[in-house]
């Protein structure tokens, strides 16, 4: 799963450095690649600490899984997941003055996004998490009314987080400055005097260490060198290319936002409508899409082998927002209705396509048939990973005996040049292992794992379902806006 | 409805009429000697325009008794009468054929001068086009700065320009709009004493058009069908005869049959040129029913960096934003235009093969008017807030760059580079960076205006990731020189030592920005029609 690995193992020495364990790197090696670091800096290994301790708690009582604790820190991002989501459902049904909303748009946003594939990947939720609560804070009337020395530390430890988590975290500078200004004039607002400019600047202050102690630490994994040297590999000035990475992060078949979250599409076409019904929450969102948009084209690598557009995953939530805030209260009419209707279908299906098998699966076979390029993931669509992934679904659903052998093959426009040695193939048999351990071969034989899995899920959709009934009662009728907004 | 009630006030004020009617033989002049002016003046190698231009030479010469007794197989096979289009397009060619083949002889000098004198007729349709733009879009808003906006805009902001000397695309697209023009625009469908007859055929022959010149063109019956029943509809309604509903139906039937039948009768002799089987053979290689790849073509054909409608024509995709409001405002124009782009998007994503080494989305060519007519009606009726008047600055702003460079070199440079290189797939074409038209023009804008002695070898480097293949052999690389020649011919070295050429060509610029300014100027000083 990416780097995540890497974010594991530093926080297992960690975990070892902490508890004085044997195998503990020294104290002089703690903040370099051997210690609790990794490529993107201390945040992750600390997040992970918890869970790892906890892992390594319990692994004792599983004596049979040697990898227990390892796996159980791979609980972090899904744990996060739930949690964007139950911020999402918080802050979507207050701008929509409807529960049902909130909810439709949460559970929409789980698992008709980015998100779900990602629950599993990591990489991603810890900051967009971050950003999101800075966010809420910041902007949802609600948690701005509250205004205690613990929200402003809180406040103040989720931006730095949200800059921090990772080392491309500086393109969210410019939101994140926003949210602080506008909780410095909302504070100014409840309480005129000094304290809030006060507040606000120390905020910053934390943010922009946050920012440089990220770099100086992300020194001590790597050398700086490295960092400029994938920058001058990749930097991308061409307007014209620039143009095509953010159309292509956007609404490209193969790494479109359009394909792989249309639920947030959906949003970003509302945006015109919250820049009228909500401002501040339409900003937001702009500058972090624009940021990321913008920063990752210039970087020169807007994507790359994982799931979909993956630096756009901070966004996601944002956008949902967004088009709770365009769409308000109202009732919705039957054009709306329909997109909705089909942003989800289509969301679930492709993010469901996405969380069954490993993403790393499309990059393979193009490896194996020497066509791994990063032009060949932005834009071939030979090399579209739904389509990948829908074969591979098929094949798994295929009779034995059914070929796995697939050659990837080109339209040559108009001949194909004489000489050229056939196209190579490979055998997908390797790749069709779905990646949820529900359905994989090795759990069947364990009753007592499939067994817990098989709980979680009947809970989940049994406490998802009274979610969605307890949105119906009177109680929340009766708190609903009598005048929504138009 | 509503601009058509304004007009009828306003619009139809003698004075008001004279104004646009000058403004609008102005724009025709201007588009098209400015275009003349930077014109390659070829359609040689202009995709199949070739053939076009020989049938219709082959047309004349049966038509003036030089084929008499020639075998039917001659005139109806390939180097005959018919393209692998039909016989829509040799037709359209022929009054241009004719006068061209009449006055070759006074160009003694110049042996091609008959078949580059047929490459004025796509200049002269694209500057019809524009103007018709012009008359609609004024008539829409009520506001002959729209109506020049609309007008500039498609012609030298779009795909139109650079298919102004590429051919393939503008006569049915003319014949679209053209048809479209007559069943939609209020007025203009009203018999005005004996002409109703000849005004409906002269639709009918302008809808079969539209569907016989080329053999996509059925793709587009959707939207004739609406224009036909649009057009009857309203006629029957003028003449207060909508009540004998079965007449009306049965005129838009007559009229439907009429262009299927002339429609069958081109495919028949298209024949000729391809048989049948070949069209078939055709889609069952290049069908696509992957809903992933169908929704992805779509997508491509709209956004994408190297095919998109918002890079080469991005006055149009922001009208596609504007649709919804076209909607309420001018609802049989937003179906007419929801129907177009339906059905090319639609059709050509099913087939397979949405775009081709062609520049830009070619096969949206068509969709074009109908949404920057959507975009007029959106917006043109209110004054602009300021946010869209950068939008649209920023769209023409680019769309102008972007079809200027399509028109500096020959559209097949890219196609050649990466035939040369081995890598000309149709996938690589869609979608890979490497083999973006617009960077490949303007890469070769650079070299040629480099200093002499810098290099034109290129290689098309692709981004390993993680590691490039052991063993895999050096990419191959192409050396751009024999690319670097401009497509317009006053530009061009040769062009230089003929000075009249160069003084005609030169004076046909200065006159045509001189007619584009004095309609501008007009245009702006000429408060709007509808308050």
């Amino acid at each position: 799963m990416g780097y995540s690995p890497e974010e594991v193992a530093a926080a297992f020495r960690l975990l070892s450095w902490a508890t004085g364990a044997a195998d503990a790197p020294p104290t002089s090696a703690l903040l370099s690649a051997e210690g609790a670091l990794s490529r993107h800096g201390l945040v992750e290994p600390l997040l992970k600490l918890p869970f790892a301790a906890a892992g390594q708690a319990l692994a004792a009582l599983l004596p049979t899984s040697p990898r227990f604790a390892s796996r159980f820190v791979s609980l972090v991002p899904v744990v996060e997941t739930a949690l964007l989501a139950t911020l999402l459902y918080l802050w979507t049904s207050r701008l929509t003055a409807s529960p049902r909303r909130g909810l439709a748009l949460a559970v929409g946003g789980v698992f008709g996004t980015l998100l779900w594939p990602y629950a599993y990947c990591g990489l991603e939720p810890t900051q967009a998490l971050a950003l999101f609560s800075a966010g809420y804070l910041a902007l949802s009337s609600e948690s701005a009314a509250r205004g205690g020395a613990g929200r402003s530390i809180a406040f103040a430890t989720v931006a730095a987080v949200a800059v921090a988590a990772k080392s491309t975290g500086a393109l969210l500078l410019p939101a994140v400055a926003f949210l602080i200004f506008q909780d410095c004039r909302r504070r100014s607002a409840a309480r005129p005097g000094r304290r809030p400019l006060a507040v606000a600047l120390a905020t910053f202050a934390v943010v922009v260490a946050a920012v440089a102690a990220s770099r100086g630490l992300r020194n001590g994994f790597q050398p700086a060198w490295i960092e400029a040297d994938t920058l001058r590999q990749f930097l991308e000035l061409n307007p014209v290319r620039l143009a095509a990475s953010a159309s292509m992060l956007l609404f490209s078949g193969n790494k479109g936002l359009l394909f792989y979250s249309p639920l947030a599409f959906l949003g970003m076409v509302a945006l015109p409508s919250a820049w009228r019904s909500c401002r501040t929450i339409a900003i937001f969102a702009l500058l972090v899409l624009g940021a990321v948009v913008a920063g990752f084209s210039v970087v020169g690598i807007p994507a790359e082998e994982t799931w979909g557009p993956r630096y756009l995953y901070c966004a996601v939530a944002p956008l949902l927002v967004c088009l709770a805030a365009a769409w308000g209260s109202r009732p919705l009419d039957a054009p709306r209705r329909l997109a909705l209707a089909l942003a989800l279908v289509i969301g679930f299906g492709v993010s469901a396509l996405g969380s069954l098998f490993y993403y790393g699966r499309t990059l393979q076979a193009a490896q194996q048939t020497g066509q791994a390029t990063l032009e060949a993931l932005w834009g071939d669509p030979v090399w579209n990973p739904i389509v990948m992934h829908l074969r591979l679904a098929r094949l798994r659903l295929a009779p034995r005996g059914t070929s796995t052998v697939w050659t990837p093959q080109h339209h040559w426009w108009f001949e194909r040049p004489a000489g050229m040695p056939p196209d190579r193939s490979v055998d997908l048999a390797f790749a069709r292992e779905p990646q949820p351990l529900l359905l994989g071969r090795g759990t069947r034989v364990r009753p007592s794992a499939r067994g817990a899995l098989l709980g979680s899920l009947l809970a989940g959709l049994g406490l998802l379902i009274f979610a969605a009934r307890a949105t119906r009662s009177e109680t929340w009728r009766s708190q609903r806006d009598p005048n929504p907004r138009p | 409805m509503v601009a058509a009630v304004g007009l009828t006030t306003a619009g139809d004020a003698p004075g008001v009429r004279a104004l646009r009617r000058w403004i609008a033989v102005a724009l025709c002049a201007g588009i098209f000697l400015v275009q003349l002016a930077w014109a390659p003046l070829d359609l040689a190698g202009m995709g199949y325009s070739d053939d076009e231009v020989a049938a219709s030479f082959v047309l004349l010469s049966w038509l003036s008794g030089d084929l008499a007794g020639a075998p039917r197989s001659q005139l109806i096979g390939r180097q005959g009468l018919v393209t692998a289009h039909g016989i829509a397009e040799p037709i359209v060619k022929l009054p241009f054929a004719l006068a061209g083949s009449t006055l070759a002889p006074l160009f003694p000098a110049s042996p091609r001068f008959a078949e580059r004198f047929v490459a004025l007729l796509p200049l002269l349709e694209t500057a019809l086009l524009a103007t018709l733009l012009f008359v609609w879009a004024t008539r829409l808003t009520g506001d002959l700065r729209w109506g020049l906006t609309s007008a500039l805009g498609a012609a030298f902001c779009t795909l139109f320009w650079p298919y102004a000397y590429l051919g393939l695309e503008p006569t049915q697209g003319l014949a679209l709009l053209a048809t479209a023009y007559l069943a939609l625009a209020a007025d203009s469908a009203a018999p005005r004493g004996g002409s109703a007859p000849l005004r409906t055929l002269g639709f009918l022959l302008l809808a079969t058009l539209t569907v016989a010149s080329k053999r996509t063109g059925w793709l587009l019956f959707p939207a004739v069908a609406f224009l036909v029943y649009h057009y009857f509809r309203q006629d029957f309604r003028r003449r207060g005869l909508l009540a004998e509903r079965w007449k009306w139906i049965f005129a838009v039937l007559a009229g439907l049959l009429f262009i299927f039948a002339v429609n069958y009768g081109n495919h028949l002799l298209r024949a000729g040129y391809y048989s049948p089987w070949s069209d078939a053979e055709f889609l069952r290689r290049f069908v696509e029913k992957n809903p992933v790849r169908l929704a992805s073509h779509v997508s491509n054909l709209l956004f994408s960096g190297n095919k998109g409608l918002i890079v080469f024509a991005p006055v149009a995709a922001l009208a596609l934003t504007a649709l919804p409001a076209a909607w309420r405002r001018s609802r049989e124009l937003t179906i007419f235009t929801l129907l177009v782009l339906a059905g090319v998007l639609g059709g050509f994503a099913v087939v397979g093969v949405p775009a081709d080494e062609t520049w830009g989305p070619r096969y949206l060519y068509c969709a074009i008017p109908p949404l920057l007519l959507c975009l007029a009606a959106a917006w043109g009726r209110e004054r602009l807030a300021a946010f869209r008047k950068v939008v649209l600055a920023l769209a023409l702003l680019v769309g102008f760059a972007v079809s200027a460079l399509g028109t500096m070199f020959y559209y097949g440079r890219l196609f050649q580079a990466a035939e040369q290189t081995g890598q000309a797939t149709l996938e690589a074409l869609w979608g890979d960076p490497v083999w973006n038209a617009v960077s490949m023009n303007l890469r070769l804008t650079r070299l040629w205006l480099a200093p002499p002695g810098t290099s034109t070898v290129w290689t098309p480097q692709h981004k390993w990731w993680f590691e490039r293949p052991p063993n895999l052999p050096p990419d191959p690389s192409v050396d751009l020189a024999p690319a670097l020649e401009p497509q317009p011919l006053l530009l061009r070295r040769s062009t230089r030592e003929r000075p009249w050429l160069f003084g005609i060509l030169v004076g046909a610029l200065a006159s045509g920005l001189a007619a584009l300014g004095a309609a501008g100027r007009c245009a702006w000083r000429t408060p709007r029609l509808i308050s």
